[in-house]
């Protein structure tokens, strides 16, 4: 450990860390400005280790990215109450909860590397990490994150959410298509943000050259993920029902955001292409807990503003999607432009090509990686109009396997990649 | 009179010719180096291509990320650079043995002045070139940027950011060099009425939506539509 890495925890949080001795379970919080909801969150976990795992020692740490709106304030006056009126007749042993400010790179991996620090510092033999905005958070999700790994069954668990038909469409039509035909493992939400990890993991995680680069800032789901996968460990996923949270900002630019998940994608498929180069298909990843429907408020989409975006990239931006997609493509994508929005539909072989294609011309450094994904906004646009419009009057099942037919094609088309791959990349 | 206009062409002609005799070996040197020069010019291209594409060097180029760069800039790869850097000077050396040839002290002192103005034609060169290449990404990421706000001038903006750095760098490139003085001043207003422009055209087009759901709301029209709710991960 270099004297950089002792670091991370400081002083101060190393002493408070030893004076709280060794703990079993340890669940990480991290947080920015969430001074709303983190309280819920505390109780919710404190309830979830109280009632699922008495006999533990357990610490919730909130890894805290200098907030100013008393986050710390809600963290430290989240009442016991949860566990109180959960263990009536079972005795409650205390639960340590504290904040620890984050140092480094700011962001939500450099959050997740001081949760991992500590839980090591604490000798944890299992972590979970939880968004702290979650609204829906409930105890028994800390049962499911933890108990595949208490119970040795699991090195990485991930989450298993019911969403909306239209949420998640960046994880629907990309991530995790792509990473399942990659990796060969069906992880649904491969971005979800909760995550069970085992002390093994987590050490490996901490060995890795990663947290002064972009994974601390953002990306850190997808590269733990991947690395779990690549890795070789025991994947679990675990059911927790609805995933609601506070609401994200409207304005946040949605072409940074691509950026930092399909960047992150990108770059992974660079440090583990021995890795995907070797696998074919995929495998399925099992899922505990007890699944039931769940009830989700309708969501509000106007696909035509989409399909203009959709429309005013091809007119604008042919001059760099030229240097990313053959001919054939270009000529398809202006078709479709020229034609009206019933007519406009990027269906799963053309849209599995321009990824594809994409991931071949960030590799081979066309031009900045950045700027080819920022100008992959409106063929996202188009194709998630294309799904809206196609699934508008699919229920959640029919979803779900027109998702696993997009998978499908994603599988299918795997040697397209490794063939621009190793032709553009030479 | 006759006479006398024919004594004067006479020795106007005997004088040219003497004259024209006398440098006329020389003349011949020159071209003969001039033509050498280019025949090496061709040859050297041919052999450095040869070589070069032979050796690692499209390899170590397409790893640093040299190759992007130059593709950006127009030329095809980093072997046709070297090559015309060597046929360049193959063509420079020629054109200096052909002055030399014709009046040393005059080539002496234009070779003298062309080395003292060397490095300041290098470091004008390279402000011009970095210029381009600034101007490309630039361009390309407001042309970007624009397009997935929405924007439909977002090709003009690109160009008035593309052009205003070409032209910003080539005034300080100019200036540099000692051409024009003036330049700079004058590049930096146009660049600055170019950039009003654009804003202007950006802050109107961009908050079309804005003056529109305003007026909506002063005439009583129903609300503007609202972003949509989709959630993309």
């Amino acid at each position: 450990m270099s004297m950089a890495e002792a670091d991370i925890l400081g002083p101060a949080v190393r002493a408070r860390l030893a004076s709280m001795g060794p703990a079993d379970l340890v669940v990480g919080i991290p947080s920015y400005q969430n001074a709303k909801t983190i309280g819920h969150v505390v109780r919710a976990a404190q309830a979830g280790l109280a009632k699922y795992f008495p006999d533990a020692h357990c610490v919730i740490l909130n890894s805290d990215g200098g907030s100013s709106d008393g986050t710390a304030e809600a963290v430290a006056s989240a009442g016991g109450l949860e566990a109180e009126v959960v263990l009536v007749s079972n005795p409650v042993r205390p639960v340590s909860r504290f904040t620890v400010p984050y140092h480094g790179v700011p962001g939500k991996g450099s959050a997740f590397r001081t949760v991992f620090r500590a839980a090591e510092t604490l000798g944890a033999k299992a972590c979970a990490v939880v968004d702290a905005d979650l609204r829906s958070i409930t105890p028994e999700w800390i049962h499911l994150l933890l108990a595949p790994i208490v119970e040795q069954r699991a090195d990485f668990v991930a989450p298993y959410y019911h969403r909306h038909k239209f949420d998640g469409t960046i994880t629907n039509n990309v991530v995790y298509p792509l990473t399942r035909a990659l990796y060969g493992r069906r992880v649904r939400q491969p971005i979800g943000g909760e995550f069970g990890v085992s002390r093994p993991l987590f050490e490996h995680y901490l060995r890795q050259p990663v947290w002064d680069t972009d994974v601390a800032r953002f990306g850190i789901d997808i590269w733990m993920t991947t690395t779990a996968i690549c890795g070789g460990y025991r994947l679990c996923q675990a059911f927790l029902g609805a995933k609601l949270h506070d609401p994200k900002d409207p304005g946040a630019d949605l072409a940074g955001m691509l950026v930092q998940v399909l960047g992150t994608v990108f770059r992974l498929m660079e440090t583990h292409e021995d890795a995907w180069r070797r696998v074919q298909g995929s495998a399925s990843v099992p899922v505990v807990g007890f699944q039931y429907a769940v009830g989700l408020d309708p969501v509000r989409v106007d696909t035509s503003r989409m399909l203009a975006l959709f429309r005013h990239g091809v007119r604008d931006l042919g001059p760099i999607w030229s240097t990313v997609f053959d001919a054939t493509a270009m000529a398809r994508l202006r078709a479709l432009a020229e034609g009206s929005d019933r007519d406009i539909a990027i269906d799963d072989q053309l849209w599995v090509g321009l990824i594809y294609d994409l991931a071949a011309a960030c590799h081979r450094r066309v031009s900045e990686r950045a700027d080819l994904v920022r100008a992959a906004l409106p063929l996202y646009m188009g194709r998630v109009a294309t799904f809206v419009i196609e699934l508008a009057e699919a229920d959640a099942p029919a979803v779900e396997a027109r998702i696993e037919e997009l998978c499908v094609v994603f599988e299918e088309q795997k040697d397209r990649l490794r063939r621009t791959w190793a032709e553009e990349g030479a | 009179m006759w006479q006398v206009v024919r004594q004067v062409l006479d020795q106007a002609w005997q004088q040219f010719a003497g004259q024209s005799l006398a440098v006329l070996p020389n003349v011949l040197a020159g071209l003969l180096f001039l033509a050498i020069g280019l025949v090496l010019a061709v040859v050297a291209g041919r052999v450095a291509r040869f070589l070069l594409r032979r050796s690692a060097v499209e390899r170590q180029a397409n790893r640093i990320g040299l190759t992007t760069w130059l593709e950006r800039a127009g030329v095809l790869s980093a072997t046709a650079a070297l090559v015309r850097l060597v046929q360049v000077v193959c063509a420079l050396v020629a054109s200096a043995l052909f002055l030399y040839a014709l009046d040393a002290p005059l080539a002496a002192d234009l070779t003298k002045r062309f080395f003292n103005y060397l490095p300041d034609l290098a470091i004008g060169l390279v402000i011009f070139v970095v210029g381009i290449l600034a101007s490309r990404v630039a361009g390309r990421r407001t042309l970007i940027g624009a397009v997935n706000r929405g924007l439909p001038a977002a090709r003009l903006l690109a160009a008035l950011t593309r052009g205003g750095i070409v032209v910003l760098s080539s005034a300080v490139a100019l200036d540099h060099l000692g051409i024009g003085r003036a330049i700079v001043p004058s590049a930096l207003l146009i660049l600055l009425g170019g950039v009003t422009l654009a804003s202007a055209l950006a802050v109107g087009l961009g908050s079309r939506d804005a003056v529109s759901r305003w007026i909506d709301d002063r005439l009583g029209h129903p609300p503007a539509q609202e972003p949509d709710g989709i959630e993309h991960w």
